[in-house]
C-alpha cells in the first residue's frame, strides 16, 4: 500500500496534507481564505501549477547538476506560472480571470511548489510525479476551501457568497481579518494533531510525523 | 551521468545560462502570442460593462474614439449618428490601497446616469463595499432569477442624477459636502466622490468636443 499510485495521490489530501501536516504556502493560505469562493479559487490555482511543474522537473532532474538544482527549479516554475497567467488572460472567461488574476503571481513563492518539486518529483518518474502534484494540490485546495468557508461564515454568516442567516447584516471583521486567520489556522492545526495522535495511541503506537517530512531528512536548506 | 555530478564552474555556469535563456524564449514567445487576445478580451469585457451602465440604446464602437481632459477618458454613445449619451473612465489614487478605476456614464446634459467601479483593491467587507455592486444571495432566493439591471450600491447610487453645476460642494458629509458615506470606509467614500467628481467637472469640455460631429 505504501508505495501504490494511489498512496502517492492520496496522501496530499490527509496523512501529508501541505498545509495541516507540511506546513508549507502559510502565506497564501493565511493571506486569500477571507472567503470560500477565494480558497478554492488559489487551491485550484495551485493544483494546475503544481501538476505541470512536478512534471517538468521530474524530467529534467536527471539532468540539472546539483549544485544549482535550485535556481533551476526556481525559473522552471516562475516561467509555468507566467505562461500559464498569459493564456489564462488571452483565453479564459473575464470572470474567472478576475477572481484568480492575483492569486497567479503569488503561486511562483508558494513554496509548496519548491518543496514538492525538491522532495518528490526530483527523485520519482513523470506519471507519480503528476500524481503527487494532483494530490498535493487537491489537498490544498481542500484545506483552503474549509478555511475560507469558516472564515466567511463567521465573519458575515454566508458561505460561497450565499447569506445562510440572513438576519446578519453588519460583518463581523476578526474572522476575515489576519488575527483571525492564524487563530482558526491554530485551531485546526491543533484538531488534526489531535486526531492523529489519538490514531496513533490506538494503534498502540507514538504518533511520528511522516518520514519525509523530517527536517533532518530534508535536503532543501542544506 | 557526468553533468548531475559535474562540479566544474563552466558547466555550472552554461547550465543555468542556457536554462534562463529558454525560460526567456518561452516567455517572449508567449508573450508575443497572447498580446493581442488579451488586449480584444480586455476590450471585450469593458463593451460588456458599458453595455450595463443604463445608457440609451447605442450602436457605435464607444472604445473608438476618447478624448481625454484633466485625466478622464472620454466616449460618445451614438444611434444612428446622434449622440445619446457619455461615458468616462475615471481613475483615483486616493483609495485605501492602490488605483481605482471606474466607468461613469453621463446623459447628454450632464446628469450622471450609473457609477460602476472596475477596477479596486479595498479591504473586503468595509472598502469593497462601496466599490462592489452585488446580488445578495440568501438561502431563499438562491433558485431566482437576479433581477434584471445593475445590483444596488448606496455609496454609488447616490451620484445619479447629479452634474457638476447643481451639487453644491461635491465630497462626503464628514467633509462638509453633500453625498453620504460608509461608516468604516471613509477614505474609499472619499475617493469614489473625488473620482466621480473629476468625471463631472470636464463633461462640458468633453461634450463640445464630440459635438463637433467627431463622432462616426
Amino acid at each position: 500500500m505504501k508505495n501504490s499510485l494511489w498512496h502517492d495521490f492520496i496522501k496530499g489530501i490527509w496523512s501529508e496534507n501541505p498545509v495541516l501536516v507540511l506546513l508549507l504556502g502559510t502565506c497564501p493560505t493565511l493571506a486569500v481564505t477571507s472567503s470560500a469562493t477565494n480558497g478554492l479559487s488559489m487551491g485550484l490555482a495551485t493544483t494546475c501549477v503544481l501538476i505541470g511543474s512536478n512534471a517538468v522537473i521530474s524530467l529534467i532532474a536527471g539532468i540539472t547538476p546539483q549544485k544549482i538544482r535550485i535556481p533551476v527549479y526556481i525559473v522552471v516554475i516562475a516561467t509555468f506560472v507566467t505562461v500559464v497567467n498569459m493564456l489564462m488572460q488571452a483565453y479564459a472567461p473575464p470572470e474567472l480571470c478576475q477572481s484568480l488574476g492575483i492569486f497567479i503571481p503569488l503561486i511562483v513563492v508558494n513554496c509548496i511548489v519548491l518543496g514538492r518539486a525538491e522532495a518528490f518529483a526530483a527523485k520519482h518518474g513523470v506519471f507519480r510525479s503528476m500524481l503527487d502534484g494532483a494530490g498535493m494540490g487537491l489537498g490544498f485546495a481542500l484545506t483552503l476551501t474549509m478555511l475560507g468557508a469558516i472564515r466567511e461564515f463567521l465573519s458575515s454568516g454566508s458561505v460561497f457568497e450565499i447569506k445562510i442567516i440572513t438576519a446578519w447584516t453588519t460583518d463581523f471583521l476578526l474572522p476575515s481579518a489576519a488575527p483571525g486567520a492564524f487563530i482558526i489556522v491554530g485551531g485546526i492545526l491543533a484538531f488534526k494533531n489531535f486526531c492523529s495522535q489519538r490514531a496513533a495511541i490506538k494503534q498502540g503506537k507514538l504518533y511520528v510525523p511522516p518520514k519525509g517530512l523530517d527536517c533532518r531528512r530534508c535536503r532543501i536548506c542544506k | 551521468m557526468t553533468l548531475r555530478n559535474s562540479e566544474k564552474i563552466w558547466v555550472l555556469a552554461l547550465f543555468l545560462g542556457v536554462t534562463g535563456v529558454l525560460a526567456a524564449l518561452i516567455l517572449a514567445v508567449t508573450s508575443r502570442l497572447t498580446a493581442e487576445p488579451i488586449r480584444q478580451a480586455m476590450l471585450r469585457n469593458e463593451l460588456k460593462m458599458l453595455k450595463e451602465l443604463d445608457l440609451p440604446d447605442f450602436d457605435n464602437d464607444m472604445t473608438a474614439d476618447v478624448f481625454t481632459v484633466g485625466g478622464v477618458e472620454y466616449m460618445a454613445a451614438s444611434c444612428n449618428g446622434k449622440i445619446v449619451g457619455f461615458a468616462a473612465r475615471a481613475q483615483n489614487n486616493s483609495g485605501y490601497s492602490g488605483l481605482l478605476k471606474s466607468l461613469v456614464s453621463f446623459d447628454v446634459n450632464g446628469n450622471i446616469l450609473a457609477v460602476q467601479i472596475v477596477e479596486h483593491k479595498e479591504t473586503p467587507g468595509l472598502g469593497a463595499a462601496v466599490c462592489e455592486r452585488k446580488f445578495q444571495k440568501t438561502i431563499f432566493n438562491l433558485f431566482q432569477q437576479p433581477p434584471a439591471g445593475l445590483p444596488p450600491n448606496a455609496i454609488l447610487d447616490q451620484f445619479r442624477g447629479k452634474n457638476a453645476a447643481d451639487s453644491g460642494n461635491w465630497s462626503i458629509t464628514k467633509d462638509g459636502g453633500t453625498f453620504a458615506f460608509r461608516t468604516g470606509a471613509t477614505v474609499t467614500s472619499r475617493a469614489v466622490t473625488a473620482m466621480v467628481n473629476s468625471a463631472a467637472v470636464n463633461f462640458n469640455k468633453a461634450k463640445a468636443y464630440f459635438a463637433k460631429g467627431a463622432v462616426k
